[in-house]
């Protein structure tokens, strides 16, 4: 006993180390659920380091290569592009007057966006001090109504937006986790054509939402700018709330379904208030 | 390097870390905030040694914790290591005004992410992750410009004295 001791004083400074570390690994584990550390998932995620260093090394030489034949074909491309273009331009324009235009009639027949919903506002006063993950603090917690699991929506631009879950509640604040979290996935459809998918995030609000598992004989009826809404499956979030609109679509020969690009309707960096539904709660 | 001081730092350290969280998101480029806490943090450690460094970093690392999407834990082990590994330094580097600021937040922001990425895989399990995507090579480049700068606010503020002749290595 007295020999531990004595070891721990002359290496004070690594026992530290090795304590808090070992502290850290715990706490990780039991609030993940991971109890013990699996050495085969450890050792692959810091292979995959490696592996995802040189793949990318060989992407950049390989694509570099490519690109120089791919430029004849952009430019023709580009020539019939830009054509299009301007139809769409034309086309989007007429569209968000017509939305607007139903979106202040609605507002004059005295329509609500959602009727069955309670709203509590709330405003964001703070997010993730890194960069790793997403979080969004609002000013609303238990005290206020708040329970775990509620859906949290903005309205901008005439769209009542969805913008995440309540994940965490304190008495006054609140943790939500926003649809571009990586780990958000939302239960999604296209309004128009009514397919069904599933909307994950991609872990930064600057970069477009992915839409998967969307039937491939989809393909020929998905246009560019589709709205796509929250379907309301498995009631994780309430059914017809705008989640964005498609960008691009990825359909792979060899995969069975398609993957679309959605760009959220809400602007996320401009996101000052929300409002929470008090449908959803889970009770905790 | 005594008592008072390592309390100051962590204190120092953990009111930032709170403002990060509001006023300073407002500083980001790209959608990427600096991680200013951590920039801070090497600092402070290389200037406070591994044993008190490792302390200030577990324990903003866990407040950094409580308030994100983060495992309790996951912030708390990146900033412990880094601190830890940034304090071996202590007194072995002769820092100048740019360049050994810029290397050493450079390497400590790249270290920081590989961390991130290795605990995520481990215990978060998130498929289909990038290690070397947009976010690493955007957070370096904007701890790179903001090194000098916030060694130099450091120093004027006698917050740390890095180049003066300290004895008794807390490390």
């Amino acid at each position: 006993m007295i020999r531990i001791s004595s070891f721990i004083k002359k290496h004070k400074k690594w026992s530290l180390l090795f304590s808090l570390l070992l502290l850290s690994i715990l706490l990780m584990s039991f609030s993940t659920h991971t109890v013990v550390l699996k050495p085969k998932q450890f050792g692959f995620s810091v292979v995959s380091i490696f592996q995802s260093g040189v793949s990318a090394v060989g992407s950049f030489i390989s694509d570099t290569v490519n690109s120089v034949g791919e430029l004849r074909q952009l430019k023709r491309e580009y020539n019939d592009l830009q054509s299009k273009m301007t139809q769409y331009q034309e086309l989007e324009r007429d569209y968000l007057q017509i939305s607007k235009e139903n979106a202040k009639l609605r507002e004059q027949l005295g329509f609500s966006p959602s009727p069955s919903f309670e709203r509590i506002p709330a405003e964001i006063i703070a997010k993730d001090p890194g960069n790793e993950f997403s979080t969004i603090v609002i000013n609303k917690g238990r005290r206020h109504g708040i329970r775990r699991d509620m859906t949290v929506i903005a309205f901008q631009d005439g769209f009542q937006g969805l913008i995440g879950k309540v994940i965490e509640t304190g008495a006054v604040t609140s943790i939500v986790r926003p649809l571009y979290d990586e780990s958000s996935y939302v239960a999604a459809r296209l309004q128009d054509t009514g397919y069904e998918g599933l909307i994950r995030g991609r872990g930064n609000q600057n970069t477009n939402l992915i839409m998967e598992y969307v039937k491939k004989r989809a393909k020929e009826e998905i246009q560019y700018g589709d709205l796509v809404i929250s379907s309301g499956m498995q009631s994780m979030y309430p059914k017809g709330i705008y989640i964005g609109r498609v960008r691009a679509m990825n359909a792979k020969e060899w995969e069975s379904s398609l993957e679309l690009e959605v760009e959220p309707v809400m602007d996320f960096s401009r996101l000052e208030y929300v409002y929470v539904l008090l449908e959803g709660d889970s009770s905790e | 390097m005594n008592r008072r001081s390592f309390i100051f730092h962590t204190l120092l350290l953990a009111v930032l870390m709170v403002l990060q969280s509001t006023f300073f998101r407002h500083l980001s480029l790209g959608g990427i905030a600096p991680d200013i806490v951590f920039v801070l943090l090497i600092f402070s450690s290389v200037y406070q040694g591994s044993f008190k460094a490792e302390g200030t970093g577990f324990i903003v690392g866990i407040l950094s914790d409580l308030i994100s999407l983060a495992p309790p834990g996951f912030n708390a082990f990146i900033f412990t290591l880094s601190a830890f590994i940034a304090g071996l330094f202590k007194g072995t580097v002769f820092f100048d005004p740019v360049l050994m600021p810029v290397i050493f937040v450079g390497v400590g922001t790249f270290f920081k992410n590989m961390l991130s990425f290795l605990l995520k895989s481990v215990f978060l399990g998130n498929q289909g992750m990038s290690f070397f995507d947009r976010t690493l090579w955007l957070e370096m480049g904007i701890h790179i410009i903001l090194a000098p700068l916030l060694f130099g606010l450091l120093k004027a503020f006698k917050i740390i004295r890095m180049n003066e002749r300290e004895t008794g290595y807390g490390g």
